[in-house]
């Protein structure tokens, strides 16, 4: 009987051992879903992509955080101790601001998606070591945009070089219509006119090598202007200046009161993307195409470009290899035609992608001469560019600078850049409030929210959706530190609504409207309040419905007053390619009618923490419950 | 099992060699498959490299060619024919003129920027021809060969180095190779793995990255990977074996002599080995199979063994089913399952309809059918106590039955067992019938009950006939013996001395009778006390002298000597035997003979034990052998005319016999007719201690009695006569009461010590003997009523009625009739007079 039974012991386990090696991997845990964290540079990009990805992996729990579109944001969370986000994004790149995050960072150069990319545009992202850590997104064209009516209106035709762009602006001045105007206040405005009047010299055998010089430069190792090359720059930028008519004042000019005119047709031409331009078209109905920037010939005109973005992987994805496969896969969705849709909405001007074609915007009719003779400058955007082109390029406006001033001003802080705003310590954050999204909201979000309305003595405050993109941390604050916990300089407002008029607020930013908009697809997106508190429901995945509105604990009275701030930019939530969700009209004109001039919410949040110098104490100014 | 163990050792053990043999073997063919598949790859992949490198060499060699002449062109029709017929030779896509800042003039006149990134300054700067890959908007992938040229003109374009352009299409056919039927693939690939030059297969589809295809191969380890990358970085050759879609394949590489390319190529190992693998495959399949038919046939062997041992235990089951059928049938009793849980039943013994009148399928359906056979609703369910018995546990009920279809009364044993069968808890229940046995049972009890009357009644017959007979009896002998003593004339006293003897005789015979009845009635008990055994034989003698006395017998003694003579022996018994058999010894041998008695001790079973041996023999008359075979049966005497010589009852020899039975002796007879008789008794007997050892009686000695008083209760009035005549003839004084009242009264009435002794009669009219003891026992204001000795004398005889009058609380016991001699010895004794 023994025997009998040790025969049929040895035979079920050899059939044991059958049946598992015929297994395969071991399962992956059907419940528990991986997660990744993704910084986004800009919140454009929270709503195509985003929610795409969502869709796309229903086994990843994503988490997406408006981020900014720096790399010093990366380093300070370094400095601090912290680790990198799963994977992060940004569109001022160049590879010697991104020298410092390499450690931190995967090396791509071995992955599948990497080799998707075409070998001439990858190369400019390889280190020394051989490394690719970053991957750029499609080209994004950032030109000049004219208003093609009015050229027609005029008879004025479209010029296809230097001497006919300049003889166009002529031409509008003439009859009183200012022929070109941009946004000098911003620094990409800057950096973009500066360096795309002379794309020419930039792009030569000098300028390409001194580039690549540049750009493989260490901290030890600073690299400044090339004697030979740039100081043509910055002669045709003296140059330019002149022959766009730039006056004094105009140095001051934001997006909105340099596009007023041009939606009115009192100017003809402004530095725009040829994103932009399409919308104008469309929405405005104004016929709105890119011109390059122009050379002594056609032949010599050129379009500056830049990708989307330029995304990386944290290092720490490689400590654990589902999610390392997970991550790639997310990259080769992103980089796939479908994905890259999802971010340039038909507008870029090319793919750095094989197999990924896209159909260029038509506002770039006018340059596709630009585009066959693969005329596509790619700016040169590091940081310190950035800073030093507003800088010299606002001196050089103001007739502070000459070119050769310019030029040597420029040389000079370049090779030794330091941010006034990183200098100095502004205060000393004695306790930290993290920025994850609870049932009760961000308590960093609460704590920034709470410190505002702090220097406004309203009676509560609003903001629109993130305003907070990182967590606070405890210890030294400098001002550029504290900015980075506000996203943007979105407008502020303050002034006397009626509880009535709160409830209806809060309603637009947070419910689901008739039409299917949403102006909270994600709950990271919904809105930060100080003063007041308010209860919501997820009903369904990415859809909430507002419950309640409470002040201090009592239900909101309707018929009472309160002093309301708002803090936040209605361009996302009113925006058809966006949320597309309208304020209500009596809303919007009494909101405009509380707009507190020259004051954004950063201004605000530096006036507060001026006074407070601490973040305050976080409350729990939301509450949000899962159901039906 | 130490043979089949070994057996069982011996196949895993070659088992295991065939196994081990096989993965060698398989090892063996697999390196060797590899190294040769591996050396005809690289062979054949090296020709597509050297057949790229040929393309590049021959090109720049080409392109040498050309910018001489170029710059020596007169015109630029010139420059374009002549470019024209170099397509021709090289097959390239596109012709450029570049100037020194990477801006290109194709032959068409198209202008543009041709980025070469690092390689312009490399080629412009450095002078050195450049391969690299370059990209314009909308069109594929390029590779551009280029070499500086002096500078020149082509349609006003300045221009320093000159470029020919390849689309990706172009460089793969270079790396095509026609063997293994389109299914191998060739790469060239940056040394990060990237594919510059993709001629995929189809499975080798949309692959960009070489090592990204690599880390999915399970077979691969990250070291071998990391080699991988080396040998590319270094320009190393070599070959792996890698997986993808699920299917080995073979990588062969080397570097492309050009750039920091590497080129390789990729089959699936099946393609590569497909004739090889036939052969591995084919004998993997006969090993396979053979080890198979060996499992097999293992695995049939303990099927068939299963199955044997199977069919033995259906073969057991159907012989045990079919004698349980069969006994079910037949016994007496009814067998039931019961699932303990439901009380469902999962078995009936098919006799239940006989047994109970209950139909089978009825019992099946519902146990509870069977509790309707009780007869009296008073009985306890036995179903309703299943629960208390546990595993292992069984209880039994006796329950009376009706018979459900005759309606005759049962008696049922209900036995029930709780057992456990794998896991499962059954109850099993046995109705065993046992109605026959109630009625047996009632049978013998009625005869029991019946016998035990008849005994009764034998024994009051006897009590009663003992106590009538010697009523009479003692008035006969006592007034025969007053008469002798009136010196009556001869012819009187001859009458009188046949009248004594007549009653003599009578009397033994119903002594006699009464002891052979009651040896068989089992009243007679043996009763050993320690005695000192040759003492019995010295009494015996002493009685023996007396049957002597008037007889011309020789009697000589032989006596054994015994150290320790104190033994557990019933000395009455042993004596009663010995006298009984010298009795006959003296009364069967004629004067001039001769008898002889020996005693002597043997040892007995043990240390404890000894065995006594008494022979007497005598020169009597003998016994036939006939009679002999017969002399201990009851009322035998050989019929020889002796019987009017020599008086007996014919029960002596067969009380002995039953006495030396009782005592576990044995008795034997040797007798030859005319010659004399021998009989040998043997009794074993337990030594005792010496302290333990009664006193014998002494002998009757004459003692002095006269004055003594004694009040005698006697209701016969003749029997009152003669006791009071002999008593009164020893000088005693006696008073007689005629009753037991009239006793007590007497007692009572007199005062104390008048009386020295009471003659208690037991059987009297108003008042028994024992009654009137009791009473006056009982007088507490008579210092002497518990002091008087109150002798019973009566015609009960036997030894339970000794008995009785001891309990009831008498002194003594005298039977009728009374021999005076035993009563004087009685009242001496009590009265503690002695011999004088």
């Amino acid at each position: 009987m023994k025997t009998k039974r040790l025969i049929a012991l040895l035979l079920a386990v050899v059939m044991a051992a059958a049946m598992l090696a015929g297994c395969g991997e071991s399962s992956k845990k059907q419940d528990d879903k991986i997660a990744i964290s993704m910084y986004m540079w800009d919140r454009s990009m929270l709503k195509g992509l985003s929610p795409w990805l969502e869709k796309k992996f229903p086994d990843i729990e994503f988490t997406f955080i408006q981020s900014f579109n720096t790399m010093e944001y990366y380093k300070d969370l370094l400095a601090r101790g912290e680790e990198i986000p799963d994977i992060i994004t940004c569109r001022r790149f160049s590879l010697n601001d991104a020298a410092p995050l390499a450690d931190h960072l995967m090396d791509l150069s071995q992955t599948e998606v990497a080799g998707t990319f075409y070998s001439s545009y990858l190369e400019v992202n390889r280190e020394t070591n051989g490394a690719i850590r970053w991957l750029p997104m499609c080209a994004e064209v950032d030109c000049t945009m004219a208003n093609k009516d009015l050229f027609d209106q005029y008879g004025i035709p479209l010029p296809t070089n230097y001497a006919e762009f300049v003889a166009a602006i002529d031409a509008f001045e003439a009859v009183g219509i200012k022929g070109y105007q941009t946004d000098w206040d911003y620094d990409y405005t800057c950096l973009e006119t500066m360096q795309g009047c002379a794309i020419p010299e930039l792009m030569s055998l000098e300028g390409t090598q001194w580039r690549m010089a540049y750009e493989s430069e260490t901290e030890e190792e600073q690299v400044g202007l090339d004697d030979v090359v740039w100081p043509k720059v910055f002669e045709k930028y003296e140059q330019f200046l002149k022959d766009v008519r730039f006056e004094q004042g105009d140095e001051e000019l934001r997006f909105s009161a340099t596009m007023d005119p041009y939606y009115q047709g009192k100017t003809a031409m402004v530095r725009n993307t040829a994103a932009l331009a399409d919308n104008i078209t469309q929405e405005r109905g104004i016929n709105s195409v890119i011109l390059p920037y122009f050379g002594e010939t056609s032949e010599d005109n050129w379009l500056l470009t830049y990708p989307m973005c330029q995304l990386a992987v944290s290092k720490t994805v490689e400590r654990d290899e589902a999610k390392r496969k997970a991550v790639l896969e997310v990259l080769s969705a992103i980089f796939s035609e479908e994905g890259q849709k999802q971010v340039a909405y038909g507008t870029s001007v090319l793919s750095y992608n094989k197999e990924v074609n896209i159909t260029s915007s038509p506002a770039l009719e006018y340059v596709q001469d630009c585009i066959d003779s693969n005329h596509l400058y790619m700016r040169l955007a590091s940081t310190e560019v950035f800073a030093v082109s507003q800088d010299v390029g606002h001196k050089m406006m103001t007739g502070e600078y000459d070119a050769k001033a310019g030029y040597d001003a420029f040389n000079a802080q370049i090779t030794n850049f330091k941010d006034p705003d990183a200098v100095e310590v502004m205060f000393t954050q004695e306790t930290a409030y993290s920025n994850d999204f609870t049932d009760h909201g961000s308590a960093a979000a609460s704590s920034l929210m709470n410190t505002i309305r702090s220097s406004m003595e309203a009676d509560m405050a609003i903001g629109f959706s993130p305003t907070v993109s990182t967590s606070i941390y405890a210890g030294d604050y400098t001002l550029q530190q504290a900015k980075w916990v506000l996203t943007a300089r979105n407008s502020v407002y303050q002034g006397e609504y009626t509880g009535e008029e709160v409830w209806r607020f809060m309603d637009w930013l947070v419910n689901v409207k008739e039409d299917g908009s949403n102006p909270i697809h994600h709950r990271n997106l919904m809105p930060v309040t100080s003063g007041l508190e308010y209860t919501v429901t997820e009903y369904e995945r990415g859809k909430f419905r507002l419950e309640k509105v409470t002040v201090n604990g009592e239900p909101l009275d309707e018929n009472a007053t309160y002093n309301l701030m708002l803090v936040g930019a209605d361009t996302f939530l009113e925006h058809e390619t966006f949320c597309n969700c309208p304020m209500p009209a009596d809303l919007k004109e009494k909101r405009q009618a509380y707009l507190v001039d020259d004051f954004s919410s950063q201004e605000c949040m530096q006036e507060a923490l001026e006074k407070t110098r601490q973040f305050l104490e976080p409350t729990e100014y939301v509450t949000i419950l899962q159901g039906k | 099992m130490k043979k089949r163990l070994a057996a069982l050792l011996l196949f895993l053990a070659l088992a295991a060699g065939l196994v081990w043999a096989g993965f060698t073997y398989f090892g063996f063919v697999s390196q060797t498959i590899y190294e040769e598949s591996t050396a005809h790859l690289t062979e054949i992949f090296h020709q597509a490299n050297q057949t790229l490198y040929n393309l590049v060499s021959v090109n720049w060699s080409r392109m040498r060619m050309w910018t001489p002449y170029l710059e020596r062109a007169e015109s630029d029709e010139e420059i374009v024919a002549y470019v024209n017929q170099a397509r021709e030779e090289s097959n390239f896509t596109d012709f450029y003129f570049i100037s020194r800042n990477g801006e290109y003039l194709a032959l068409s006149g198209d202008r543009g920027y041709l980025d070469l990134r690092d390689q312009l300054a490399t080629l412009i700067l450095g002078d050195q021809p450049i391969v690299v890959n370059s990209v314009v908007p909308d069109q594929p992938e390029i590779m551009v060969f280029a070499i500086p040229a002096e500078h020149g003109s082509y349609r006003g374009f300045d221009y320093e180095a000159i470029a020919i352009t390849y689309n990706n299409s172009d460089l793969v056919d270079a790396l095509k190779i026609s063997a293994f039927d389109g299914q191998a693939s060739t790469f060239a690939v940056l040394p990060d793995g990237r594919i510059v030059v993709d001629n995929g297969s189809e499975d080798m589809q949309k692959i960009h990255n070489l090592f990204a295809l690599l880390e999915e191969s399970e077979r691969l380890t990250d070291g071998e990977i990391t080699t991988l990358q080396e040998d590319f970085l270094v320009g190393n050759s070599g070959s792996i074996v890698f997986d993808a879609n699920g299917s080995p394949y073979y990588l062969v590489y080397e570097p492309a002599n050009f750039q920091n390319w590497t080129v390789l190529g990729i089959v699936p190992a099946n393609v590569v080995n497909a004739s090889m693998n036939k052969l591995q495959s084919t004998t993997m399949l006969v090993v396979s199979g053979i080890a198979t038919a060996l499992a097999v046939l293992l695995l049939l062997l303990v099927i068939q063994q299963n199955r044997q041992k199977l069919k033995r235990k259906d073969h057991e089951l159907l012989i045990r089913d079919e004698l349980f059928s069969k006994l079910s049938i037949n016994v007496d009793d009814v067998f039931l399952m019961v699932d303990a849980n439901d009380l469902r039943v999962e078995y009936v013994s098919p006799n239940i309809e006989k047994l109970v009148g209950i139909p089978e399928q009825e019992v099946l359906r519902n146990i509870y059918e069977i509790e309707h056979l009780i007869r009296t609703d008073e009985s306890v369910h036995i179903l309703d106590q299943l629960s208390t018995v546990l595993p292992g546990e069984q209880r039994e009920w006796d329950r009376e039955y009706i018979h459900q279809k005759t309606g005759e009364e049962l008696w049922f044993r209900v036995v029930v067992f709780c057992t456990d069968i794998q896991g499962e808890k059954k109850y099993i229940l046995d109705l065993s019938d046992r109605t026959k046995d109630k009625k047996i049972n009632q049978k013998l009890e009625d005869a029991v009950y019946t016998a035990e009357n008849a005994s009764r009644a034998k024994t009051t017959f006897l009590n009663n006939m003992s106590h009538d007979i010697r009523t009479p009896m003692n008035a006969i002998i006592g007034f025969t013996n007053i008469a002798m003593k009136q010196e009556p004339k001869p012819e009187v006293r001859g009458c009188l001395e046949k009248i004594r003897e007549s009653s003599e005789h009578l009397l033994t015979l119903i002594n006699d009778v009464l002891d052979i009845s009651r040896i068989e009635s089992g009243k007679t008990k043996f009763a050993p006390i320690p005695v000192d055994i040759t003492a019995v034989a010295d009494t015996v003698l002493s009685i023996i002298q007396g049957f002597l006395s008037n007889r011309n017998i020789a009697f000589r003694t032989h006596l054994a000597k015994l150290e320790k003579p104190c033994v557990l022996a019933d000395a009455v018994r042993i004596r009663e035997v010995l006298v009984n058999i010298l009795g006959n010894a003296v009364k069967f041998t004629e004067d001039g003979g001769t008898i002889v008695f020996e005693a002597s001790y043997h040892p007995g079973a043990d240390d404890r034990h000894i065995t006594v041996r008494y022979r007497i023999e005598d020169t009597g008359v003998g016994m036939s052998e006939e009679f002999v075979e017969h002399i201990f049966d009851e009322f035998s005497q050989e019929d020889n005319g002796a019987r009017t010589q020599y008086k007996g009852t014919g029960l002596g020899m067969a009380i002995t016999k039953r006495y030396v039975d009782l005592m576990g002796g044995t008795i034997s007879v040797e007798s030859k007719k005319g010659e004399g008789s021998a009989f040998t008794v043997e009794i074993p007997l337990e030594l005792t201690d010496e302290s333990n050892v009664q006193m014998q009686e002494l002998p009757a000695a004459k003692v002095d009695l006269i004055g003594t008083k004694i009040l005698m209760a006697e209701d016969n009035d003749l029997n009152a006569e003669i006791a009071m005549v002999q008593l009164e003839e020893l000088g005693i004084q006696v008073t007689r009461a005629a009753d037991g009242i009239e006793a007590v009264k007497i007692f009572a009435e007199n005062p104390p010590d008048s009386f020295d002794m009471i003659f208690m009669d037991i059987m009297m009219p108003k008042m028994t003997g024992y009654e009137a003891t009791a009473a006056i026992r009982a007088m507490r204001d008579r210092p002497d009523a518990c002091e008087i000795p109150i002798i019973a004398m009566t015609a009960n005889a036997f030894a339970e009625d000794v008995q009785a009058s001891l309990d009831a609380g008498m002194n003594g016991h005298i039977a009728k009739p009374i021999a005076m001699d035993e009563v004087a010895k009685t009242i001496a004794r009590n009265l503690n007079r002695y011999p004088v």
